[in-house]
């Protein structure tokens, strides 16, 4: 026991040591140890909370990209079926007023012709009657004086009936 | 001439009762002192997000935790804070005593007052010795002694507590006549264990202080001394993770179940 006095030793003292490192121990457990480890871990859990979150954001935003994409797709589809269907209705209706324009003409270039046929008829006939009056007008005055007027009559006669028979 | 020199034991500053305050159980209440205040300053306001001291706090609670985690396992829990505040305490006290004015400011008092210092034949009576106010904690064997006591204390109580009695006993008795050898030994081994951990952590300290001391004031008291104190402060480190690392693993040791 020498040796342990030659260092100091002192059982109360020992003790003191002891007893002072065991409040510390208690301490630091109690009022430091516990409420640092604690928030480490509620630190821990939020980051893998948020990581997880941030997952499921970026799922979500695929999810959403893809839906979009088939949406513009789909779009796109539609838009071109309604200009084919477009197209092809243009196409109809142009060629449904091509087709009517045609008859249309047509049916105008026949009246047109019918018209100008019953006209030329017409003025013939005037022209004829005209030409009549005038022959029968210069005939009279030719033959006004010198032809008696039986013979004028019987003349006149004849004349009148060749004419109306060519005329009509 | 009263010269500094650094005596074995701790000088004896006064007598409080029974107890006889000696200038390392001083240096001891300044550490407690500093360990509860920065931990109370450093959870007085505990945020989510840290700043300050409680930056400093989880990072070092953090850094145990990893280093008692992948020794210990899923006993980590318990074992933390006794590992964790061995080696605060140990480092504060280490870092403490480099610090000026530890150990070099004090004041001469008769022979006989400070006999615990007294080593026969050196000093005669009436002449004054050099006792420093303050003394690094851990080259007082009081100290070192009384942290491997509760080490080992501990060590056995949580070995008890996991394994139960019969599977505590069981790692040191045994039928077998090679195991019963085997366990006798780890008894012994024990008891060893007080006298590595105390003396380890004394003598690395103590010679720690008696270097700087000498280096300092037989030597060159300028410029010379700095590599030295680069090098305790590197040794005060070293001691205090040995020390807590080397009761973590008799901790681990002990509270596993026996292969045999």
């Amino acid at each position: 026991m020498e040796i342990l006095k030659s260092f100091g030793i002192q059982p109360t003292l020992l003790l003191a040591q002891i007893v002072n490192f065991l409040i510390i121990l208690y301490l630091l457990k109690r009022f430091f140890y516990k409420p640092i480890v604690k928030i480490l871990e509620d630190r821990k859990k939020r980051i893998e909370e948020s990581l997880q979150n941030a997952k499921t954001i970026e799922e979500k935003l695929q999810m959403t990209e893809e839906e979009t994409k088939k949406i513009i797709e789909q779009a796109r589809a539609n838009t071109q079926s309604l200009i084919d269907d477009a197209k092809n209705e243009a196409r109809r209706i142009t060629d449904e007023a091509t087709s009517e324009g045609r008859k249309l003409i047509e049916a105008a270039k026949l009246e047109a012709k019918s018209q100008i046929e019953a006209q030329r008829i017409q003025m013939q006939r005037q022209l004829e009657k005209q030409t009549l009056n005038l022959v029968i007008t210069v005939v009279r005055k030719i033959l006004g004086k010198s032809i008696k007027n039986t013979q004028r009559q019987q003349l006149t006669a004849e004349a009148v009936s060749e004419i109306s028979r060519k005329v009509q | 001439m009263a010269e500094v020199h650094v005596a074995l034991a701790a000088e004896k500053l006064f007598q409080l009762g029974p107890l006889p305050i000696t200038n390392s159980f001083l240096t001891t209440w300044v550490v407690t002192l500093i360990l509860i205040g920065f931990a109370f300053l450093a959870t007085k306001k505990i945020e989510a997000v840290p700043k300050g001291l409680q930056n400093i706090a989880e990072f070092s609670i953090e850094a145990f935790q990893e280093l008692v985690s992948s020794i210990a396992g899923d006993k980590t829990k318990v074992f933390m804070p006794i590992v964790a505040t061995f080696f605060f305490f140990i480092i504060i006290g280490n870092y403490l005593g480099i610090l000026p004015g530890i150990g070099s400011v004090g004041f001469f008092l008769p022979a006989d007052a400070s006999h615990q210092a007294m080593q026969a034949g050196e000093l005669h009576g009436g002449e004054k010795v050099f006792v420093p106010i303050f003394r690094s904690i851990n080259s007082d064997l009081n100290t070192t002694l009384a942290l491997a006591l509760i080490s080992l204390f501990a060590t056995h109580y949580l070995s008890i507590k996991y394994l139960g009695l019969d599977g505590y006993l069981a790692k040191f008795f045994s039928l077998n006549p090679i195991f019963l050898f085997v366990g006798l030994m780890e008894i012994v081994g024990e008891f060893t264990k007080i006298l590595s951990l105390s003396f380890r952590l004394y003598g690395n300290i103590f010679a720690g202080e008696v270097l700087l001391t000498t280096a300092s004031t037989k030597v060159f008291a300028y410029i010379v001394p700095i590599p030295f104190y680069f090098l305790e402060i590197l040794v005060g480190f070293v001691q205090a993770l040995i020390f807590a690392m080397l009761t973590l693993v008799f901790m681990v040791i002990l509270t596993q179940k026996a292969s045999h």
